[in-house]
């Protein structure tokens, strides 16, 4: 059975907009457009950025995600009403089919007195689509989870891929700890 | 951070200016990360190639821990830091005519 999708897109034609509104208590309706996007596009854009940077472009999706992930972070903080674990266990359906689609959060675990944790994912759309490779690929993710629990844990977060469907692994896993 | 001002930004050239400067020291990730203010997940995707193309020594000093230091023996980094030198002089030349000419305009 399908899961009730938690945000239906709003489409604006006369202004080529569509939005997705967080939910009744959000006041960034008009703000937050969004646009569709394939997974081959964005995994294009890094290995253009691969191909000209070399070790650079991990860092710079890396820079991206993090500042990504504060700015979903602080919105998503203003709409949800839950805090500490509550907030995150919405994480897991926000990432999926029934949201961003980027992933499928199969295991997550937060020590929010020791500020670390890891996550265990399913179908990353970057290492889905990125073809093989050495080393993990999920730089953005890895940001985006840095900036998302630095805003939630109120320190400074950092996150490391410690295995990649696109290296062949199961899942993608994410260590994450204060620095 | 004359590289990373001169053919920058960059994070890779970040990290070599702050070894340039520092090129007794053995500096942890954690402590680069403060140094140069950024994520250490944007440091640790760039120094294992500083590491590889010889700029930096990588000692191991706890069980997954390691620290780094300027490679001074090698001939490219002495190459570097001599350069460098020669441009910071050029700098500190360029402002002095300028303060100069905004003297003589005064």
């Amino acid at each position: 059975m399908t899961e009730k999708p938690l945000y239906e897109l709003e489409r604006y034609p006369q202004h080529a907009w569509i939005a997705m509104p967080l939910g009744p208590r959000s006041h960034l309706k008009l703000k937050n457009r969004v646009i569709v996007l394939g997974a081959g596009t964005f995994v294009e854009l890094q290995k253009g950025a691969e191909a000209l940077l070399g070790e650079e472009a991990a860092a710079v999706f890396y820079e991206a995600g993090i500042r990504s992930g504060s700015e979903a972070a602080r919105s998503l903080l203003s709409e949800w009403e839950e805090r500490g674990v509550d907030f995150i266990k919405r994480l897991g359906p926000l990432m999926e089919s029934t949201g961003i689609g980027w992933l499928k959060v199969e295991e997550m675990n937060v020590d929010f007195d020791k500020k670390e944790g890891h996550m265990r994912v399913r179908d990353s759309f970057i290492a889905r689509t990125y073809g093989h490779s050495e080393k993990p690929v999920c730089h953005f993710l890895c940001g985006f989870f840095s900036g998302f629990l630095s805003e939630i844990l109120g320190e400074r977060m950092t996150t490391e891929e410690t295995t990649c469907e696109s290296k062949g692994d199961s899942s993608c896993e994410f260590q994450f700890r204060k620095y | 951070m004359m590289f990373s001002w001169l053919f920058g930004p960059s994070i890779y050239l970040l990290i070599l200016d702050m070894f340039l400067d520092n090129p007794t020291e053995f500096i942890n990730l954690r402590e680069i990360s403060r140094r140069v203010d950024k994520n250490p997940g944007s440091i640790s995707r760039v120094l294992p190639r500083l590491v590889e193309r010889g700029f930096l020594e990588q000692i191991q000093v706890g069980k997954a821990t390691y620290a780094y230091r300027l490679n001074t023996v090698d001939p490219l980094v002495r190459i570097l830091q001599e350069s460098r030198e020669k441009l910071q002089e050029l700098q500190r030349q360029r402002e002095q005519v300028k303060e100069e000419e905004a003297k003589l305009d005064d």
